[in-house]
């Protein structure tokens, strides 16, 4: 039986160096050829809320966890339609430099990475037990990734590599072994790399040399967000419905007005004869933004 | 890992830069745009909506790595289970001796055989002791260099150790000591295929664990204080007075602690390097310096990571509830202990209360 438990999910404070953000803009829901797919610049628009003297914590300094503002670019949100976008962990592309056992610990597999050949902004993570929990997936040589495969890091530290002879032959044999303070090159162990005790000799596949992988944190769950920039939405039939509304008898100018009494639309009203003075047509004709503003609901009803 | 949805509707009600307030003639008159015109309004047909922004939330599934697992040590060292040592003296210098050093009491040894051979030419000798038993063996007198083989024959394999000798025997210094060792396997992929043992090698010299390790440790002792129980009755002595300050309570062979001082306001005290202070208002406050993780409390291992204990945050705890009583109608129980306890506050704490003692002015 339990002695407890345990919940595992946790308000993220993740910073947005750490964010990936993918737009994909389509104007209707049934145009699918002509979407337009972006990134955007998260350490820019994402911003985490930050604790207030209400909050508790150490206002504006300690994160506030969970909550995140994203701002919209009006570069990009310049039209009506959906926005679809995509919250995923940064992923830091890199080299596998090789893949080797421990020296002292020759059971422990793992894959060796030369921070050189990671991006400059990410190269922070390769620290000892930086990159703990991070997730690796595998590219193939054609660049096309590796589906539904992916390995954990269990364990990173700086390493150097040792080298012994082997028997009957001039080739070398690597090993790694860790080192304390600054090292190009890093140890990762993954899981799983042990093989199954009913075959032991499957030795579960963490990669090979120069195979370039992505390496992505795990610090928050991706998540999408659907923008609509709409013309209308209920609120706008609410007003058209029950919104306060005037018409003007003299010049035919029909006004529908907000909860709060601004002008929402305002219409021409006026009839269509024909030479016998029959009524043919009654139109309402929008005045876009030639609005007559003496026809505000102040002026009308006071 | 969970995946979160969100979507939100912007529309010309939810936002402010759709309305334009004018002044009509002094009244303030607000009006709405089309939505359409907002979004492409602005400078090379940017928004107008520039200050749009999203409110949301991002959470993390965390699951626990898990511990982890420190080597256990439980190895072998390679020049225990097959291995041999030789000898030769200057008055006889062609005369060597070998001693079967290969691990004698090995349960999985006990189908081995081995065999030596001298590497003269000569048949191969079966050995059958171990050390300090021996084998001599005379080889020819010339000056030559000959490779001693130990042959161990498994039902796994077959595993040779050679080292190699110099005749005349002439006290030189060694090379190689511990020989080269090779493990031919009788099955499997590296069937016939000699393996090296040779593991440790002139790389990998330190492979100890405390040169690894950082030492990153406070140097400057910060305090620790807090209130707790009052533990002066571990000083009580006997006889009169009960408390005298500046003279040590000897307790488990070692100085257990001291009074240091007594006044109107509260006692202070020291046990086990702790200060006390009990006041009169009946509180007591300790002190304490710390300085965190110290090489003194922190064990270097290896570790490893076992994935079977990913997500499993601690090791396995054994908590029994059984309490095996000796016999409370031993005659000798008492006595028995009586000799755990050191001093009167041993005697009062012991057991919670094993001992029924009576405070008597």
């Amino acid at each position: 039986m339990a002695i407890g438990s345990y919940g595992t999910i946790r308000p993220s404070d993740v910073s947005p160096e750490d964010v990936e953000i993918i737009m994909n803009y389509t104007p209707t829901r049934d145009v699918t050829d002509a979407f337009v797919l972006t990134t955007l610049d998260a350490q820019t628009l994402l911003k985490p809320y930050f604790n207030n003297t209400e909050t508790g914590g150490n206002s504006g300094v300690e994160v506030l966890g969970g909550l995140y503002n994203l701002t919209l670019p009006a570069e990009q949100f310049n039209a009506l339609g959906i926005y679809t976008l995509y919250l995923r962990p940064a992923q830091i592309r890199t080299v596998i430099t090789d893949c080797g056992v421990l020296s002292a610990l020759p059971n422990v597999k793992g894959i060796v990475i030369d921070i050189n050949n990671v991006p400059t902004q990410f190269q922070n993570k390769f620290v000892p037990q930086g990159l703990v929990g991070f997730r690796v997936e595998y590219l193939n040589p054609d660049g096309s990734k590796i589906p539904n495969f992916f390995r954990v890091v269990t364990s990173c530290f700086f390493c150097e590599p040792v080298v012994t002879n082997q028997v009957n032959t001039t080739q070398k044999a690597i090993r790694y072994r860790y080192v304390d303070g600054d090292a190009n090159l890093i140890f990762l162990t993954l899981s799983p790399s042990s093989s199954p005790t009913n075959k032991p000799n499957a030795t579960p596949y963490i990669g090979q040399p120069d195979q370039d992988i992505i390496i992505s944190n795990t610090f928050f769950n991706p998540i999408t967000l659907e923008i609509d920039m709409v013309e209308y939405d209920i609120s706008s039939l609410a007003i058209a419905l029950y919104g306060n509304q005037t018409k003007s008898m003299d010049d035919g100018i029909y006004t529908i007005y907000d909860s709060a009494n601004n002008i929402y639309r305002q219409y021409n009203l006026y009839e269509i004869r024909d030479q016998f003075n029959a009524l043919l047509y009654e139109v309402r004709q929008s005045r876009g933004n030639n609005i007559d503003f003496s026809k505000n609901f102040t002026n009308i009803t006071s | 890992m969970s995946q979160d949805y969100y979507k939100f509707i912007i529309s010309p009600e939810n936002v402010e830069a759709d309305l334009t307030v004018v002044d009509y003639r002094g009244v303030p008159v607000g009006v709405y745009s089309g939505m359409s015109q907002l979004v492409s309004s602005g400078p090379r047909g940017t928004s107008l909506l520039t200050g749009l922004t999203l409110t949301f939330l991002i959470t993390q599934t965390a699951y626990d790595v898990g511990y982890y697992s420190p080597f256990d040590g439980a190895v072998l060292q390679k020049d225990v289970v097959t291995n041999f040592i030789f000898s030769s003296t200057t008055e006889n210098p062609y005369v060597y001796n070998i001693y079967n050093t290969s691990s004698e009491f090995q349960k999985f040894l006990e189908l081995s055989a081995y065999v030596v051979d001298w590497g003269d030419g000569s048949a191969k000798q079966v050995i059958t002791g171990y050390t300090p038993n021996s084998l001599s063996h005379t080889y020819p007198t010339a000056s030559k260099q000959y490779t001693i083989t130990l042959q161990q024959t498994n039902p796994w394999g077959i595993t040779n150790v050679s080292k190699t000798i110099t005749t005349p025997y002439t006290k030189v210094v060694i090379n190689n000591p511990n020989g080269e060792c090779f493990f031919t396997p009788s099955g499997g992929n590296w069937l016939q295929t000699p393996v090296s043992y040779d593991y440790i090698f002139s790389g990998d010299a330190v492979n100890l664990v405390e040169p690894q390790t950082s030492k990153n440790y406070v140097t400057v002792p910060y305090t620790i204080s807090g209130i707790t129980k009052s533990r002066i009755q571990e000083l009580k002595q006997y006889g009169e007075p009960k408390f005298q300050v500046g003279v040590p309570v000897v307790a488990n062979g070692q100085i257990w602690g001291a009074v240091t001082d007594i006044n109107d306001v509260y006692t202070a005290y020291t046990i086990t390097e702790i200060n006390y202070y009990d006041y009169n208002d009946g509180t007591t406050i300790f002190f304490e310096p710390s300085s965190g993780f110290t090489e003194y409390n922190l064990t270097a291992v290896p570790i490893t990571k076992e994935e079977v204990l990913l997500r499993v945050i601690d090791q396995p705890q054994i908590q029994s509830d059984v309490f095996v009583e000796r016999g409370k109608n031993s005659a000798y129980e008492r006595v028995q202990r009586l000799g755990e306890v050191d001093n009167l506050g041993d005697m009062i704490n012991y057991g919670y209360g094993f001992f029924n003692v009576e405070n008597k002015a």
